[in-house]
């Protein structure tokens, strides 16, 4: 291009950077494409370049409710051993809702507990009482970190309530099934699937935080 | 036989000027300043209103005090193989100067000051807090973390801004590299219309799977969930009523399933906004989801083409002016 005239030259410069650009917009969403939908036979061949490319920063799921919405309510329930008594199961996520009803703007505090049950729920942590879910892969370091996330928020649930002569703590959850649509009409409960995990030492928490969870989940 | 000769020519002629067009769309103007404007003011303000919502409980949500704990939160992001500004310290002052500096950046995204160094550091900032407690995010994080992404590349204080008063009247000297960043301008605004669209379809396809949502039934489901119950007696109102979970159901389908198409021609573009904006809208109260909501309504507005903008514009200036008289 030496013999071109500038203008020209910045012209072409300027068009195969714009060929770039568009490419690069191209690839981008034909990885984006394949990253998000339904299962299909190219995601087989394709995966390690889609999923190196797009985690993380380009991480995304727009599954909610979709297949299958959910139909069963999570509950977390938290009880410690205070000296040589056990105390009896509080809801937790019963508190988080109240930060939910009546609240036009609710805050994040809402979500802990039910964020540490989920972490619980994709990482099959394998229950005392009830069953993990068959079939679903466990990977123990994923599982050690999903017991740790949850310890840390019963250890802060438990000190709330019973303060600090809590020398064990445990966790039950219940995901309470509502009626199927064609039974709307049911006020009778629905069936309850419950989880009761083995008792765990407290977490190592502060008091400052201890103090924040009063305030935050009262 | 200068027949096929001449076919070649006009086809190559024609090539050359369709060419030409497109290269001087994406090089000669910055496309969609209006909407890019609103939708950082929208952002912007749906940041700030969930960094003061949740002032109270910032050190138990994103602070050394998390049970999302500093060492769970590292060893989450070595393995992503990403970073967090919020791993740089354990110590309680730092967090606050770092939860402080994220809101006056905000602050300063919205008045579009700087926007050029804003816009990225604050993307930087949305990122590393959602890297801090991943387990309280909703599809309206996802969205507009992918939105700051593509919006780095575009001139998003171009309009209603202080840098645009702060621009007025000067006039750029055109240069090949003010055209790259036109370019990249117009990539970024097309890259953020198509994942809007991306998110739709997805979620459009993912429910036309499902049995319940194919049955007009799904509404019920996502009606009766607590947490998503503000007002727990109307959400029993609309589940107990079929009409209106079977006619949602379908609607929710249907629009987001077609929203890419529907935004091809003008008249269906406002079917289909004036739609999803309702059903945001309706989300934001019967599932309990506000920031969700705004941050799905705000991205929906780059879809509104500078024209109308200019108009509204024009409207609000007079009936302003008139006010004020």
């Amino acid at each position: 291009m030496g013999r071109m005239a500038p203008e020209r030259r910045s012209r072409w410069v300027l068009a195969l950077f714009s060929v770039g650009c568009v490419a690069a917009t191209c690839f981008h969403f034909l990885m984006t494409f394949l990253y998000v939908a339904p299962w299909n036979h190219v995601y087989d061949s394709t995966s390690s370049l889609v999923n190196g490319y797009m985690n993380p920063y380009f991480r995304q799921t727009w599954d909610l409710f979709a297949p299958d919405p959910v139909d069963y309510n999570p509950h977390v329930l938290v009880r410690a051993k205070v000296g040589d008594r056990e105390t009896a199961w509080v809801d937790v996520s019963e508190r988080e809702l109240a930060l939910i009803r009546g609240h036009l703007l609710p805050g994040r505090a809402s979500r802990l507990a039910a964020g540490a049950k989920q972490m619980l729920n994709r990482a099959n942590v394998v229950p005392v009482e009830g069953a993990a879910e068959e079939g679903k892969g466990q990977d123990p370091v994923l599982q050690a970190k999903a017991v740790r996330h949850m310890r840390a928020v019963a250890t802060l649930a438990a000190l709330a309530e019973w303060g600090p002569g809590v020398e064990a703590v445990q966790v039950k959850t219940e995901d309470r099934i509502y009626p199927r649509f064609a039974d709307r009409a049911d006020e009778g409960a629905g069936e309850v699937v419950r989880k009761v995990y083995a008792w765990w030492p407290p977490a190592n928490v502060s008091a400052g935080a201890v103090e924040r969870w009063k305030d935050a989940v009262r | 036989m200068s027949g096929p000769v001449s076919v070649v020519r006009s086809l190559e002629a024609e090539l050359r000027g369709r060419a030409r067009d497109a290269l001087e769309w994406l090089s000669g103007e910055r496309h969609g300043c209006y909407g890019l404007a609103l939708v950082r003011i929208g952002y912007g303000v749906i940041l700030l209103a969930m960094l003061l919502v949740n002032y109270a409980d910032r050190r138990l949500l994103w602070g050394p005090e998390s049970p999302w704990t500093p060492d769970l939160f590292r060893e989450t992001l070595a393995v992503d193989g990403t970073f967090s500004v919020f791993a740089f310290s354990d110590s309680p002052i730092v967090f606050e100067m770092l939860y402080h500096g994220f809101i006056v950046v905000v602050i300063l995204f919205i008045l579009g000051w700087r926007g050029r160094w804003i816009t990225p550091v604050l993307t930087v900032m949305v990122w590393s807090w959602h890297q801090r407690e991943p387990w309280v995010l909703d599809g309206g994080d996802n969205l507009m973390m992918l939105m700051m992404i593509y919006f780095v590349l575009t001139d998003m204080s171009a309009r209603w801004s202080l840098d645009a008063r702060r621009r007025d009247g000067w006039l750029a000297e055109p240069s090949v590299g003010r055209s790259m960043a036109t370019v990249l301008h117009n990539c970024g605004l097309i890259a953020a219309m198509i994942q809007v669209c991306v998110v739709y379809m997805n979620a459009g396809l993912l429910k036309v799977q499902g049995e319940v949502w194919q049955q007009g039934i799904a509404l019920y489901y996502t009606l009766r969930i607590e947490e998503s119950q503000l007002f727990p007696a109307l959400n029993e109102l609309l589940w107990r009523n079929p009409w209106f979970v079977t006619v949602g159901t379908y609607t929710a389908v249907f629009v987001q399933l077609l929203f890419p198409f529907l935004m091809l021609n003008k008249v269906t573009r406002r079917l289909g906004l004036v739609v999803v904006m309702s059903m945001h809208m309706g989300i934001a109260v019967v599932m309990a989801l506000p920031f969700f909501s705004l941050t799905m309504i705000a991205s929906d507005l780059l879809f509104i083409r500078t024209a109308t903008y200019v108009r509204l514009s024009g409207v609000v200036r007079t009936w302003w002016q008139r006010a004020v008289n």
